[in-house]
């Protein structure tokens, strides 16, 4: 009854078949949703890694330190260069930082030490006198001034009274003498002063400067002890600051005996006037404490980079003053972090933009299902005057209805089920899977009422085809071209380079163009086998894939970047867990590392004999030995070994040294030395080593690396026994390298080792590092990335062969129903469709393997890895049993759709063959 | 040459002028791969403004292909086709949109491809005229009613065609196809798919479309009853107009109606003629004929020296 307007009209169209428009609409939900949950996820992933990294450091490293030697930064008698203007100072630089670091830091602190002249064992401390006696056990007593005002909060007086700031020394400008004045007032822990021997009111002398009271009199600056305090909370972070605080350290000489070092503590203005002396050093360390968390990792390093450029200066700068500067650990933490996260996204996104580009063909096919649904009235409406701008305007706008609101939908969605700031960049692939139905729809082809001869030929006419394949081709071998030639990029740069990402894309879909190509030639081959036996479904189904090859392009690059992405992702975790057990072995020098105490030959037969030890080489290390060649002396790091089994320890660590056999004997009288390439004697001069006497050597070889042992570049090796019987020392050896069998059980191997040497010193396994690495966040993300692609691009494989089946079910029926006429029975139908689709999927799986086997060849050349494996450029390694268990995976779900979709023809297929209907 | 057609429209089912159809020498060649078929081969037809024509042939001889291209669905390959004063040969773009609007309006033979299965019949007449743009909303649906009425499915009108019967559908395509009040009315085999009383009823239909409004008429069809109802037939063999039947009635002395039909053989341009399978195969004529004037005929006699057909042995005999 009401008027048929335009819009009521577009409605009825629209509403007609709508099982079209609903997949549409899903696929855009769904697309625009992951596309938006991706970089979010990945954010939060990152955020998260940099959180628990920055927790993990521990304080002292994340603090802002910065440490200054020999300059004061405090003067007497001037306000401005008072520990308060220099606490001022450091308040100043604190309040100048940047905004995200500056929630982050607490109080800054300043810590002034003073000290006399450095020594080996005793360090910087003063040795003084007290007169309570020292412990028997120790040879000296020394102390450490300290100065710092915060120490008073954080410490509990238990018997006298806080020092008290001294006045310094008393000039007597008349007499022109200067006289100590009164003790400097310090206290000290509870337990140093019981370690050291002193008691409350001691007073300690002998470490002060000395005073020239009259000509020949010298009086000194002595020290009397106040006060003796426990600390509050001896386990917090402060006391890492300022070790050696709650008890004294124990430095020990070999030859005179143990030496006691405790800190005392003065008042922080009590240091200012101890400035005068020379013979006292002063040494300024500040600390700002920063917090861990921030938000923003990347304007956190920028700020941290600036405040530790920063130079300050404490003290008097006329004077000289303390200058120092701020420097944190935190700083590579983020650094590596970011790295890290960067190298994740960059092969992340390698693999996600197959699965991409997949989605928009998926929507072109299924734009091109519901344009086929709709043929008849496009081909009415296009024949009784609607022009081409009219109904394609009307099919675009379909699209906008039918794409922008689910891509909406999906965006949100995903918005809400991810948290974070939402940032624009997110929602630009959202916006384009919204928009491509609205292309696609408008600028397809219009069907025409025109009767056409559809068995001339099932391919597409259309010579622009041809061209935009040989455009698309040319493309993909230019970037791969570009992107080789410019070699490995370090993933320093903040963006998503768009040439690496769109070289995979491309490369997947020349390959997709090339195979359905070059699809009909093994086909041919197929259909004159088929051609002679007596089967009709393999003749016929060879003969139609032959002629409506054409048409699989979507389902062949869907099945391609599907294979590709299970082999690919397969193969970079072999690859880079390859990458980390070589350069961790390298580092290592071998399955199992011991260094630290030393292993007396008893305890290294015990761990020799442990199951599942193979082999054990004890290296002995001895520094700046003399190494003299004619008369030029060098001083090199010698490494006793034993030879005979550390090329059995080290064959799978690359760069290991290179020791020719034989050398435990005597050769000529003189021992057999390895040294490295810059110490190779060039003539037969005398060579010899410096131990407790003179040894002749004779150079047997020259090795250009010693991986796992040696650093540095100069260095030599020799059999440790013979080394002890030529020399009568007995060497003990405080490194091992132990190589486990390769079927050992490798953590009951480690810890029956870690208990024959009772637990101490270190123990270093090449399995616990590749396993660090596997739990690393990074590692778990780009699992789990690679995991989602995935399962990701084998839904839409699934989707691509059930549309390709639905597109095809109308001249299907058809065919089936002719043929029924003839005679052939339901089974048949099930045949030829399974003929539809295998052959495809043997061409799509045979080229997504080989391109999943390449592509990770791409990634090393252009990916800088180092981030991950410690080297740039690991070796790609194939782990052929995990592979063939993957690709069997995908084809078993392909042969399960295809079980399925077959299932499904015969109700896809099912129509009334009528006289005259139009194809 | 393209003239810009003049159409004479009164609101509802006013009278247009009926548009010239000439084909002259026309020619259409479907190259595939590797296959060339010539579905035309040098068409010759004129058919005035206002007729009702019926064009048979066999399948096969081009008389879809004739009527693909005269619907503007199709471009011909060679030779000069006009329909209204509109040439075919250059028909492009926005011109090609015009032509289809309003000047000719076609029935195909399938309910499929005249009507839409899931619009009324008011929605689908409506359908054109909402894509002409040219009537207003208001008086859309009274033309709608008034061409229903003529056609005699006023029932039918929020009917959808799955619940019409064939014939009815016949003539909503009918109404369908003459909405925009096109000049030129072609009908593609319209009663294949009828019973002989509905076909009957259809053709009768569009006798009275072409009465009443004047519009040319051009049927194409393999059943040859159609050419009982219609005055001129036109025959296509091989991609070529043949023979022409002309019909009409006529009363004798007695007042009996007679129906008169007389076959010609269609002449084209430059006196090219074809003669019909019976004559050629009767005298069997082969490569060359010889012709001679006479006064008022032409004659066409078989080449002397080829042998004679008749039995050599009763030439014998009546020696």
């Amino acid at each position: 009854m009401s008027t048929p307007s335009r819009t009521r009209l577009l409605l009825r169209q629209a509403t007609s078949s709508v099982g079209a428009s609903i997949a549409i609409a899903l696929i855009v939900a769904v697309a625009a949703g992951l596309f938006t949950a991706w970089p979010r996820l990945a954010r939060v992933t990152f955020e998260d890694e940099v959180a628990f990294r920055s927790a993990q450091t521990s304080a002292t490293a994340r603090a802002l330190t910065g440490t200054s030697r020999g300059d004061w930064p405090v003067e007497p008698g001037d306000e401005s260069a008072s520990y308060e203007a220099a606490l001022g100072t450091l308040d100043d630089v604190r309040a100048g930082a940047g905004p995200t670091l500056r929630p982050l830091l607490g109080d800054p602190e300043l810590l002034i030490t003073v000290g006399g002249r450095a020594n080996a064992v005793t360090g910087s401390a003063l040795p003084f006198d007290g007169p309570t006696p020292r412990p028997s056990d120790l040879a000296g007593r020394l102390m450490l001034p300290r100065a710092i005002d915060s120490v008073i909060d954080h410490v509990e007086i238990v018997l006298g009274s806080a020092p008290g700031a001294w006045p310094g020394a008393v000039v007597d400008p008349e007499a022109g003498i200067i006289t100590p004045g009164e003790p400097i007032e310090v206290m000290l822990s509870a337990a140093t002063a019981d370690r050291l021997g002193i008691a409350l009111g001691d007073e300690l002398t002998g470490w002060g400067p000395s005073l020239p009271i009259s000509d020949d009199e010298d009086a000194e600056v002595t020290a009397r002890v106040t006060g003796l305090f426990e600390p509050t909370d001896p386990d917090e972070d402060y006391w890492q600051f300022q070790l050696g605080a709650l008890d004294a350290r124990i430095a020990s000489d070999p030859n005179i005996g143990d030496f006691g070092i405790g800190a005392v503590y003065l008042h922080q203005d009590s240091a200012a006037q101890l400035a005068f002396s020379e013979g006292l050093i002063p040494a300024t360390d500040v600390w700002i404490p920063v917090a861990p968390g921030g938000d923003d990792p990347v304007a956190l390093l920028d700020d941290l980079r600036e405040i530790t450029a920063r130079e300050i200066t404490l003290g008097d700068p006329d004077l000289g003053g303390a200058q120092l500067q701020l420097d944190t650990a935190l700083i590579d933490v983020l650094d590596g972090a970011l790295d890290a996260q960067r190298g994740t996204a960059a092969v992340l996104t390698l693999v996600a933009a197959g699965p991409v580009g997949v989605t928009f063909a998926l929507l072109a096919l299924t734009t091109r299902l519901a344009v086929s649904r709709r043929r008849a009235t496009l081909a009415l409406a296009s024949a009784r005057g609607g022009s081409p701008p009219q109904i394609r305007g009307a099919l675009g706008l379909e699209g906008l209805v039918l794409g922008v609101p689910a891509a909406a939908l999906g965006a949100a969605v995903a918005t809400l089920a991810v948290p974070g700031a939402a940032e624009i960049g997110d929602y630009l692939l959202a916006a384009l899977a919204g928009l491509a139905p609205a292309a696609f729809l408008a600028g397809a082809a219009l069907p025409s009422l025109r009767t056409q001869r559809h068995d001339l030929s099932g391919r597409s006419t259309s010579p622009w085809r041809w061209v935009v394949e040989v455009l698309l081709v040319a493309a993909a071998a230019g970037s791969l071209y570009v992107l080789l030639s410019r070699g490995l990029q370090s993933t320093t740069t903040q963006t998503v380079d768009p040439l690496a990402t769109a070289t995979p894309l491309l490369i997947s879909l020349a390959a997709a163009v090339l195979a359905t190509r070059l699809f009909p030639y093994p086909m041919r081959v197929v259909h004159a086998l088929a051609r002679r036996r007596r089967d009709l479904p393999a003749f016929l189904g060879s003969a139609r894939a032959l002629r409506e090859g054409g048409a699989g392009l979507v389902p062949m690059l869907a099945l391609l970047v599907a294979t590709s992405i299970a082999v690919f992702s397969t193969t970079m975790l072999t690859t880079l867990t390859g990458g980390v057990d070589e350069s961790a072995r390298a580092a290592n020098g071998a399955d199992v590392r011991l260094v630290g105490p030393p292993y007396p030959d008893e305890t290294v037969e015990q761990i020799a004999s442990i199951d599942g030890v193979a082999q054990v080489a004890r290296i002995f290390t001895q520094p700046q030995t003399g190494y003299t060649v004619g008369d030029t002396t060098r001083q090199v790091t010698l490494y006793a070994v034993d030879t005979a089994t550390l090329g059995q320890v080290q064959t799978e660590v690359s760069g290991a040294v290179e020791l020719p056999p034989d050398m435990d004997t005597l050769v000529d009288g003189s021992i057999p030395i390895v040294v490295s390439d810059p110490l190779a004697p060039e003539s037969d001069e005398t060579l010899t080593i410096r131990m407790t006497s003179t040894v002749p050597v004779t150079a047997v070889g020259t090795s250009p690396s010693a991986a796992g042992i040696a650093d540095g570049t100069l260095w030599a090796f020799v059999d440790l026994e013979l080394l002890r019987e030529v020399t009568g020392q007995n060497l003990v050896p405080r490194m091992m390298l132990v190589d486990l069998s390769p079927d050992a059980d490798v953590e009951a191997a480690v810890a029956q080792i870690s208990a024959t040497v009772g637990g101490v010193g270190t123990i270093e396994s090449v399995e616990a590092e590749q396993a660090g690495f596997l739990d690393s966040p990074s590692a778990t993300s780009m699992q789990r990335g690679f995991v989602v692609a995935l399962a990701l691009s084998l839904l839409q494989c699934v989707l691509a062969l059930v549309l390709t089946l639905v597109l095809a079910a109308p001249a299907r029926g058809r065919l089936i129903a002719v043929l029924r006429t003839l005679g052939t029975g339901p089974r048949d139908a099930r045949r030829l469709v399974t003929w539809e689709l295998v052959p495809l999927a043997v061409v799509a799986l045979a080229v997504g393997t080989a391109l999943g086997l390449a592509l990770p060849h791409l990634v090393v050349a252009t990916v800088d890895l180092s981030v991950f494996t410690g080297q740039s450029t690991p070796a790609v390694t194939y782990d052929w049993p995990q592979l063939a268990l993957v690709l069997a995976g995908v084809v078993a779900i392909i042969g399960l759709t295809l079980l399925a979709a077959s299932t499904l023809a015969r109700r896809l297929s099912l129509s009334v063959l009528r006289i005259g209907d139009s194809p | 040459m393209t003239t810009t057609p003049t159409t004479t429209q009164q609101p509802t089912t006013g009278r247009v002028t009926g548009g010239e159809i000439v084909c002259e020498d026309l020619v259409r060649i479907y190259a595939a791969e590797g296959i060339e078929v010539q579905a035309l081969q040098g068409l010759t037809l004129h058919v005035s403004a206002g007729d009702l024509v019926a064009i048979v042939g066999a399948s096969g001889s081009g008389k879809s292909t004739l009527l693909t291209i005269l619907s503007g669905l199709d471009t011909p390959t060679a030779g000069t086709a006009s329909v209204a004063g509109i040439d075919l040969l250059t028909l492009r773009g926005r011109a090609r949109v015009a032509y289809q609007r309003h000047t000719v309006g076609f029935v195909w033979q399938q309910t499929s491809r005249n009507l839409l299965p899931y619009l009324t019949a008011l929605e689908n007449i409506a359908l054109p005229m909402t894509l002409a743009g040219r009537e207003r909303p208001s008086t859309l649906a009274q033309r709608a009613d008034g061409l229903l009425e003529m056609l005699g499915v006023g029932h039918c009108r929020d009917k959808r065609p799955g619940a019409m019967s064939g014939g009815e559908q016949q003539r909503v395509a009918i109404a369908v196809a003459v909405a925009n009040s096109p000049q030129v009315l072609l009908a593609d085999e319209p009663t294949g798919e009828l019973d002989e009383a509905t076909s009957a009823d259809v053709l009768e239909m569009m006798r009275t479309v072409n009465a009443e409004t004047g519009v040319t008429v051009l049927i194409v069809t393999h059943d040859p009853t159609v050419s009982e109802h219609v005055r001129r037939t036109v025959q296509i063999r091989d991609g070529r107009t043949a023979t022409e039947v002309l019909r009409r009635r006529e009363t004798d002395e007695h007042g009996a109606e007679l129906h008169i039909a007389e076959e010609f053989a269609v002449l084209d341009k430059v006196g090219r003629m074809q003669l019909p399978q019976d004559f050629v195969s009767a005298l069997e004529l082969k490569d060359r004929v010889r012709l001679t004037l006479e006064d008022d005929h032409a004659g066409v006699w078989r080449d002397a020296r080829q042998a004679t057909p008749a039995e050599p042995e009763q030439t014998e005999d009546e020696r």
